[in-house]
């Protein structure tokens, strides 16, 4: 039944990470190139401009390398860098004066999505992206976020990261909780989402 | 859907259909919010500062071989220079297309170092190459592919840290 598993994406940092911090240090480089798009993701959950989002994780790289001998396990790199991105980015929401996505539904651009895509965007979509994105943004902002961020990391990280991010996980692994099962239940309601 | 049968559903185990939506929503941001082309060289160029305690040259000025103003993205055309300076060097270096049997899509790059002797590395891509400036500050580097160039000087005579370029379109 079990296939040997693949590197997740947690797995694939840890090795890069803990070959760096015995002194390869040409492996930050695979580090940056395997990590930056789900902190891009990240950042730009969390409601920042795009040149925010940039100086946000510019920041939790540097962070990195300035603490790189401070992390315990390097399996932990992943969540580490996602729970320093989500921090700066509140850090920055806080001094603009602006407030960190909660549970509130949804106002205008929320998540770094529009609250309605240009056409010309929309046009460039399936119409089972289309839904998607109709179910998406009828989610809390903070649910968005997460699930933003869930989307770009692998299944078996799940867990982990899931816990970086404050959710629930299940004694027998990670479970839907309620933002996925939001989604889940508005994707089910709507017909045009196909469950091929 | 009550809420019992929501609150069983987010206790549930995540399933492939979980899967599949969350691969959906991962190609959707991909879609409508991408990363950055640029972003992951950016920060490997500021973790490279901070590694090397380098110190960044200002691109002073860009001389022309034609005549109007140029995206600074646009390569530099043969015979164009553009100078550096840092805080002990300035570094003019020239764009030329070499000699006839070079390989294709690479340059000739000469160079001139004004502050004492130096290593010059170009590093473009993965791809780096060094070399060493004579008495006179001048320096050659063949064959360098074309992209997205910084050049790291070394100087011989303190221990001082390296100065790194902007870098420049080749």
């Amino acid at each position: 039944m079990t296939t040997p598993a693949s590197p997740t994406l947690a797995d694939r940092a840890a090795e890069a990470f803990a070959a760096y911090r015995e002194g390869d240090r040409e492996r930050m480089s695979e580090l940056v190139d395997l990590l930056t798009p789900v902190l891009w993701h990240t950042a730009r959950g969390q409601r920042l401009d795009q040149t925010s989002a940039e100086d946000v994780i510019q920041t939790a790289w540097i962070r990195l390398v300035e603490s790189a001998d401070a992390i315990a396990e390097p399996q932990a790199v992943l969540a580490w860098l996602i729970t320093t991105v989500r921090r700066e980015a509140w850090r920055v929401l806080k001094k603009d004066g602006r407030a960190i996505p909660t549970d509130e539904f949804p106002e205008g651009e929320v998540g770094g999505i529009p609250a309605s895509l240009d056409p010309a965007a929309e046009a460039m979509l399936r119409e089972d992206q289309r839904s998607l994105w109709r179910s998406v943004s009828r989610l809390s902002e903070r649910c968005q976020a997460l699930l933003r961020i869930i989307a770009f990391v692998d299944r078996p990280d799940y867990g982990a990261v899931s816990e970086a991010l404050g959710m629930p996980v299940g004694s027998i692994g990670p479970t839907r909780g309620r933002c996925l099962a939001k989604l889940r239940s508005l994707l089910t309601a709507d017909p045009s989402w196909s469950t091929r | 859907m009550s809420l019992d049968d929501f609150t069983a559903l987010a206790d549930g185990a995540i399933d492939e259909i979980d899967v599949r939506a969350l691969a959906g929503l991962r190609e959707f941001y991909r879609r409508t919010d991408p990363m950055p082309s640029g972003l992951t060289d950016r920060i490997k160029f500021e973790l490279t500062l901070a590694a090397l305690h380098a110190e960044v040259a200002q691109l002073q000025e860009l001389t022309l071989s034609g005549s109007g103003a140029r995206a600074d993205a646009q390569p530099l055309a043969p015979t164009e220079s553009v100078t550096f300076t840092s805080s002990r060097f300035s570094l003019m270096v020239t764009v030329g297309s070499g000699p006839q049997d070079a390989p294709s899509g690479t340059v000739r790059i000469d160079g001139w170092v004004t502050g004492g002797p130096a290593d010059v590395e170009v590093r473009v891509g993965g791809t780096s190459l060094s070399t060493s400036t004579d008495a006179g500050g001048r320096f050659v580097i063949e064959a360098v592919p074309r992209g997205s160039a910084r050049f790291v000087l070394r100087p011989h005579a303190t221990d001082d840290g390296p100065v790194i370029t902007p870098a420049i379109e080749l």
